[in-house]
């Protein structure tokens, strides 16, 4: 992470330095690539396959025939992966691969590969013959073209680039250019390797093709974005800014936050979004908890503390968003989820057997008979590492701060192994995000019928709370107790039947039912919830609910501060409590 | 009640000294292993009473074996149904069991030869019959086979005709680039040879040895590389694309289980060639996405094993009605092809194409 921070410090500074720089780029090169490959022949001559050797020789020489120190003579090995190749970068740029190959991606400079060992090879596009490079050769990759590269185990190259890289950062962070985003794992298809490439990746191609092959708005359409402050919403409201005006939406898009009263955290957000909307000359309107429920989060974490409480905020936030839409006359919400909060969400209803929640989960747009507001996730494709590259990049103003109450432990779970994967095989998020929509159209019609009518109502909140899992773990231990406790039953269950069981099956069978396994699903009908109006299958709303339990507690506190006497009341409460906290440890 | 007052005694039977506790209850060892052998009883009910299948002739099984634990423990299993079937003069036919060994050491050269396994299992097992291949034998089972690999690797791979089969197979392994293809490709060629195999001496249906946490851990994987759409065969009970049935009959035990009913029986001890053990200190983006999903089902399992059991139990409620017919399907691994993105179709899919030495990062 710190290595990202850095990296994306330094994009942002050369950015700025970029238009400076750019008109006086050849008065700053050092090397002549015609230097260079001579240097790495002379290396190669002296020294051959010693690989250790030639890059001492070089690196000496270049130290003595070069002015200043611009040379770290430390070997650093850095792991590389972009433009999906994995190799290790010696600082001053011998590259080395261990069987590597990938995409070049499309440079702002000219690439110089001198091969000091074993053999490049490079593909272009709409050629079916490689062109090789043996060693002692250069391969010249000139500004802007693509190819694709492969490098055998042992090959190594010193690899030069130059354009508008500012040459007294030229090597000490010369591996974070060309095809070398130096931090590890990062997102390693071909798509994500220069500077530019990054801009362009969310806001011209894929970002404007999410929304044109899935026809995501209509000319004129009112917009609000769901705006926490945070990266997500923030990329997203710069994104859709830039590519409504550049092509032509015609949008009306405004900001809509969600004040969930949670002090040292939202507060300070909020204060982002604000200064978000005036940069974007975007309407900003936010929804508090406490003006629609009357509870804070603060207060509804004193009350129900620290486990638990994620439930609450999901579920009045939802209703906080289509209650906000309302407000300003939108149909339309859109919100920040990026690749990696779907996967996750994929991961985690996986792991909690939440078919519902799997068959809705990955759909670009949740819409339904059943809401009049439509939800959609037009940062789905986009991978987490991307959004912070472009916000930095485009050096946005956003909160960084994470929720201070826990995340469940289900979400905490999924991440941390999304994380492993992503290690592995960087593509996997988005790999996981097609199984999700894959098996999105496998679930049963009857769960799937179910879950349509109440998406609106019901998507899950992502991301919330910590990257590092801290959560303690109380949902899981709990799902697990449940578990175990079915199944014991189901066990006793089972020893009682079992002399007629084979009976009753083929009674069963015999009136044509498909089985005792087979259970009937109960239809849901929507309704308006009797107390607030808002669009239930039950009577109540689960928000209401939820408050009902809210408030029954609230004068109880207070008597059992007041009133001292109610001995039972307040031990069958702290009772109560203790059980609580045991299940979650 | 028993003249003697027992300290523990076993809640099933209540005449003998617990010794082991299952589920939260404890039991002798006997009842241990009924209740064990129960739980794959019932989901063999099919086979055993012939539901929906020939009433005269026995259901013809094929059982891939590996000499692992779980799939140790199914054989023992099912041939002692076997025993209690042969045992019947009357009623139905039941099932045939064959069990089909993929020689180890073709597999990876770490592996041993396991000869003598070989003749133990012929010996132990004496009312199944058993062939050994070797993993090449794929291009005699899947005559296209050698047209789809140099297809799927593409330019990097040459096929020389001239090498060994054997020498062939491994050629193309080896260009696969990494250790989660690699994985990955050779769990779709071994699918591929099980189920040619099965379809050469007529079996209807495979019965896969698949314990609980394996189960798990394929589901998370086949997730995780872009196979999700592939969990309701692969870990599901029911057609496969390939239109045989496959079958987890060990779905609803726990790995713990199998080793102590393994630690029961003698001759599955020696049978068993036990797992190597994992190395702790592996760094994670050396392990393959198959490896690393065993470790987090086998981690997290130690705490909270019902909800690793759960993801299967999901995957399993998947619907195949639900699949798109008419769809057409990967050359390479046989799954249809699903919301495949893009204008350019292409014979593989997409989680193939994941795998694929050209495109595959």
């Amino acid at each position: 992470m710190r290595t990202l921070t850095l990296l994306a410090t330094l994009l942002a500074f050369l950015a700025g330095l970029y238009n400076y720089f750019d008109s006086r780029l050849e008065q700053f090169y050092i090397f002549e690539p015609g230097q260079l490959h001579d240097l790495s022949q002379r290396a190669i001559a002296a020294h051959g396959n010693d690989t250790r050797a030639v890059v001492n020789y070089i690196v000496s020489e270049l130290d003595e025939k070069t002015p200043g120190s611009h040379l770290n003579k430390e070997e650093e090995w850095v792991f590389n992966n972009a433009g999906g190749a994995m190799g290790a970068m010696y600082i001053i740029h011998a590259r080395t691969a261990i069987g590597t190959e990938g995409h070049t991606g499309r440079h702002t400079a000219d690439d110089y590969f001198n091969i000091l060992q074993g053999t490049q090879l490079a593909y272009v596009p709409g050629s079916y013959e490689p062109e090789v490079y043996p060693q002692g050769s250069v391969h010249h990759l000139p500004r802007g073209q693509v190819k694709q590269y492969k490098m055998d185990a042992s090959c190594f190259a010193l690899e030069y680039a130059r354009g508008w890289i500012p040459p007294m950062l030229f090597f000490g962070y010369a591996d974070t250019f060309s095809s070398t985003l130096d931090f590890p794992t990062l997102w390693a298809t071909s798509r994500i390797t220069g500077r530019e490439m990054i801009a362009n990746l969310l806001k011209g191609k894929m970002f404007h093709e999410t929304i044109t092959t899935s026809s995501l708005f209509y000319p004129g359409e009112r917009v609000a974005i769901g705006a926490s402050g945070g990266k997500d919403s923030t990329v997203l409201a710069s994104v859709l800014k830039t590519l409504n005006e550049r092509y032509n939406y015609g949008l009306q898009l405004c900001l809509l936050s969600i004040d969930e009263g949670i002090k040292g955290y939202r507060d300070d957000s909020l204060e982002t979004v604000k200064r978000n909307a005036e940069q974007y000359d975007m309407p900003l309107e936010i929804v508090g908890y406490d003006e629609l429920y009357g509870w804070t989060m603060d207060q509804v974490v004193a009350q129900v503390g620290k486990k638990g409480n994620c439930t609450y905020c999901g579920v009045f936030r939802r209703q906080a968003l289509d209650r906000g839409a309302a407000r300003l006359g939108i149909k339309h919400v859109v919100t920040g989820h990026n690749a990696d909060d779907v996967a996750e969400t994929v991961m985690m209803n996986l792991l909690r057997g939440d078919l519902p929640r799997l068959s809705r989960g990955t759909s670009i747009v949740t819409d339904s008979a059943a809401s009049d507001i439509k939800r959609s996730k037009p940062l789905k494709y986009a991978y987490e590492k991307e959004i912070v590259l472009y916000a930095h990049h485009k050096q946005l103003d956003y909160f960084s701060t994470e929720c201070i109450y826990s995340p469940e432990a289900f979400r905490g779970s999924a991440r941390t192994l999304i994380k492993d994967l992503e290690k592995i095989r960087p593509s996997s998020i988005l790999d996981i995000v097609k199984s999700g929509e894959d098996m999105a159209e496998l679930v049963p019609a009857e769960v799937k019928g179910k879950s349509c009518a109440r998406a609106a109502a019901e998507e899950s909140a992502g991301g919330c709370g910590s990257q590092n899992g801290r959560s303690r773990g109380g949902e899981m231990a709990e799902m697990e107790k449940k578990l175990a406790d079915d199944e014991a039953a189901e066990s006793m269950e089972t020893e009682i039947k079992l002399p007629e069981q084979s009976e009753s099956l083929t009674r069963k069978q015999n009136k044509g039912g498909k089985g005792p396994s087979q259970k009937t699903i109960k239809t849901q009908t929507m309704g308006k919830c009797e107390r607030c109006g808002y669009i239930s299958s039950q009577k109540v709303c689960k928000a209401c609910a939820l408050l009902e339990g809210l408030n029954k507690n609230r004068p109880k506190t207070a008597i059992e501060v007041g009133v001292s006497l109610e001995d039972e009341e307040s031990s069958s409460t702290l009772m109560r409590q203790m059980e609580k906290a045991q299940l979650g440890g | 009640m028993p003249s003697k007052e027992l300290l523990d005694p076993c809640v099933d039977c209540r005449d003998v000294e617990a010794i082991l506790t299952l589920r939260r209850r404890r039991l002798c060892k006997d009842c241990y292993i009924k209740f064990v052998s129960h739980k794959v009883f019932k989901r063999m009910e099919k086979y055993r009473l012939n539901r929906g299948l020939a009433k005269d002739t026995p259901c013809k099984l094929l059982f891939p074996f590996s000499y692992g634990l779980s799939s140790s423990v199914l054989l023992h299993m099912l041939h002692r149904q076997l025993e209690t079937q042969h045992a019947k003069t009357h009623g139905t036919p039941g099932f045939d069991l064959h069990a089909l060994i993929i020689e180890p050491s073709t597999i990876s050269p770490s592996n041993p030869q396991h000869n003598e396994g070989f003749e133990l299992a012929q010996k132990s097992f004496p009312l199944c019959s058993f062939t050994q291949v070797p993993f090449h034998s794929i291009f005699d089972l899947v005559p296209d086979i050698k047209e789809t690999m140099s297809q799927f690797a593409g330019q990097g791979f040459v096929d020389n005709p001239s090498l060994s089969d054997a020498e062939r197979l491994n050629a193309f392994r080896s260009c696969i680039p990494t250790s989660t293809s690699k994985a990955d490709v050779d769990q779709i060629l071994m699918n591929r040879l099980v189920v040619a195999f099965a379809k050469k001496i007529d079996c209807q249906t495979v019965i896969w040895g698949d314990s609980d946490s394996r189960l798990a851990a394929k589901t998370l994987a086949s997730v995780a590389k872009g196979r999700g759409s592939s969990v309701i065969w692969q870990v599901s009970d029911g057609m496969s694309p390939f239109g045989l049935e496959f079958n987890f009959p060990l779905r609803d035990l726990f790995t713990a289980e199998l080793r102590d009913y393994a630690s029961f029986f003698p001759e599955l001890i020696s049978l068993i060639v036990p797992d190597e053990p994992r190395s702790e200190n592996t760094l994670t983006k050396n392990l393959s996405i198959d490896e690393l999903m065993m470790r987090y089902v086998l981690t997290q399992g130690e705490k909270y094993p019902g909800v690793m059991l759960n993801v299967t139990r999901t995957a399993n409620k998947l619907d195949v009605s639900q699949m798109p017919s008419n769809v057409s399907h990967c050359t390479f691994c046989g799954a249809p092809l699903m919301n495949e993105l893009g204008s350019r179709q292409s014979q593989f899919c997409y989680a193939c194409a994941r795998s694929r030495p050209s495109t595959s990062s």
